[in-house]
């Protein structure tokens, strides 16, 4: 992996961890989305460094030694699909959640406790 | 077989969509016994024939997608069958059955299917999401304002789990250029550094959707207020899931981890087990009470795990299995009660034996079972456990699987003394409750694996064998027809 995309990767999920830290879901939503991202660009460079390197398309054989991974980018396309649909699904959930209780300060919900019922 | 087993409940969920009325109820009933039918057919076949392996689309294992089933695929499937068969059979007439839930149900179970039978760790992920996202729109269906407020904590802690298992998958590829468990089992001992990074994110993961000690907040919050026949679904197979992908992961795809993860996995157990218990015993209603069990038993499962032997892990098993199916159980039982109080405050209850005694009879065998009284099933694990602890000379092990029982005892007999005895405390006449029938089908499914204790613990510890022996594994996926030598 070289070294500029390492350091974009760990920007990227330095961000995402800073805003899943914070007080508002909203935050924790963004957090979420940068991260799931980050993850993504993870599993890209796992495909190996791209110089040199042709695209994984079945023209002649030789030029199949010399090319990227296609592997990775299979996973990626299914990580996106299913981190797409939970995060669609956060997005509903927090709007009900600003609706029913106007807020989305984690410090105002709060949660059931045993004793009532 | 393994295709039909996956592919069974996706269909019955699409089928369900488009049906109404009775037929609904007849077309899922005759689906799950189907989905029976095919996991104890799977589980006759892997027990005369051996691992089975399947590779979609003749792509060799390096690339393509391979299907699996060793003895603990089986086991899985057929208890996760019974659970699936209870759970959807109709509960209560008088309640009103919103119409995705069967569906989505359907969906779940289909996605633990998957996450048994497939062979590379990709798809491992693939299924917990099925499973999470299924689990994700099940808690909010009803739309009540404690779901809702209950759900943002679940979501967001499942997500960063799927995120740090993702993060793994990538890693993995990057280490060893594989996913496939048979393969990866060869490659990591060669490579302790990489595997140690792979399994520290791994088992964080995994332990997250097990809801172990640190790692169980958005359990406890979102459980109890789930209607009866969801939260037993949850609880039959959800945290039970963690604790099966960290088994297939340590027992067969990092084969040979350092010794301290073990001994993590054992403190972490240990310590879970141990906060369960009281967490239950100072909780005040039944279905708080039962979630807080649910903390202490996956506790003693993942520090039987940590306790390394396979006879350990066969005892972690059997509590597994057990667990999968009394869990659920109690959750209804506890429901039926709810219903003849409107309420699961276990002080506010009382005399349910003089008002019903069915149910009683059916909660105090689950409870008693749960604490491990012999001859009811959970009694077969924690003696498994204990002789291990004695065997291997692990004091630590005898000490927190007799505390850990005995917390369970004390708080399944403070809800019996509250709740049962006594004197009634509504003034509804007696007769009118019934059980349901899947509290009755638990009840005979916990009884035969109680006293059929015999086939029982054997397969525990053919399947602890089998997911420990990587070898046969390997064996079972190399031999796979490969189409061409491509890429």
């Amino acid at each position: 992996m070289p070294v500029e995309f390492a350091l974009a990767l760990s920007i990227a999920v330095a961000m995402g961890v800073h805003q899943m830290l914070q007080r508002s879901l909203m935050n924790v939503l963004f957090g979420i989305i940068i991260l799931s991202n980050a993850v993504n660009l993870l599993i890209l460079g796992m495909s190996g460094s791209p110089t040199h390197q042709h695209a994984p398309i079945l023209e002649n054989a030789e030029a199949l030694t010399q090319s990227v991974a296609p592997l990775p980018q299979a996973l990626i396309l299914t990580a996106i699909v299913i981190s797409f649909a939970a995060t669609a699904y956060f997005v509903t959930l927090l709007y009900r959640v600003r609706l029913d209780q106007h807020t989305l300060d984690l410090k105002e919900l709060s949660p059931q406790k045993d004793s009532e019922s | 077989m393994m295709i039909a087993l996956v592919v069974f409940p996706f269909l019955t969920a699409l089928a369900l969509v488009l049906m109404q009325g009775t037929w609904r109820r007849v077309a899922v009933m005759a689906s799950c016994l189907a989905q029976c039918g095919v996991a104890f057919s799977l589980f006759q076949l892997v027990h005369t024939e051996g691992t089975q392996a399947l590779a979609l689309g003749s792509w060799g294992a390096w690339s393509g997608i391979v299907l699996v089933a060793d003895s603990l695929t089986a086991g899985m499937a057929v208890v996760t069958s019974l659970v699936a068969l209870a759970c959807c059979m109709p509960y209560r007439s008088s309640w009103v059955e919103h119409p995705l839930r069967l569906p989505l149900m359907q969906i779940l179970i289909a996605g633990a299917y998957f996450a048994y039978i497939t062979g590379d760790l990709f798809n491992l992920f693939v299924a917990f999401e099925i499973l999470v996202i299924s689990s994700f729109a099940l808690l909010t269906l009803d739309l009540d304002n404690r779901q809702i407020s209950s759900a943002p904590p679940y979501v967001t802690l499942n997500f960063l789990a799927s995120l740090l298992f993702l993060t793994g998958c990538g890693l993995c590829y990057g280490f060893f250029g594989t996913l496939n468990f048979a393969l990866l089992s060869q490659v990591t001992p060669q490579h302790p550094l990489e595997s140690s990074i792979l399994l520290t994110i791994l088992l964080f993961a995994f332990l997250l959707k097990a809801g172990v000690f640190p790692l169980f907040y958005w359990m406890p919050n979102a459980y109890p207020n789930l209607p009866a026949p969801v939260v037993a679904l949850f609880a039959g197979l959800l945290t039970k899931i963690g604790v099966y992908a960290s088994m297939r992961v340590l027992g067969t795809a990092l084969p040979m981890p350092a010794e301290v993860f073990y001994h993590v996995l054992f403190w972490v157990g240990a310590v879970s087990a141990i906060f369960g218990g009281l967490a239950a015993f100072s909780a005040k209603r039944i279905s708080f009470i039962l979630t807080y069990h649910i903390i202490s038993q996956i506790g003693l499962m993942i520090m039987a795990l940590g306790a390394q032997s396979a006879m350990a892990w066969a005892g972690c098993i059997l509590l597994l299995w057990h667990n999968m199916i009394v869990k659920p159980a109690l959750f209804i039982a506890g429901d039926e009660a709810r219903q003849i109080y409107g309420t699961d405050d276990v002080r506010s209850m009382g005399g349910l034996i003089k008002l019903a005694p069915l149910i009683a009879m059916v909660f105090f065998l689950q409870a008693m079972s749960l604490a491990g009284i012999p001859p009811l099933s959970g009694f077969w694990g924690k003696l498994v456990l204990f002789m291990q602890g004695a065997e291997l000379g692990h004091l630590a092990l005898i000490f927190a699987t007799i505390l850990g029982g005995f917390l369970t005892l004390m708080s399944m007999l403070k809800i019996w003394i509250a709740v049962f005895w006594g004197e009634p405390t509504t003034s509804t006449t007696q007769g009118q409750f019934k059980t349901t029938p899947a509290s009755v089908t638990f009840l005979v499914i916990a009884l035969l694996m109680g006293l059929g204790a015999y086939y029982f613990s054997q397969s525990a510890v053919d399947a602890a064998e089998s997911v420990k022996d990587f070898l046969s594994y390997y064996q079972a996926v190399i031999e796979l027809p490969v189409k061409g030598a491509r890429l």
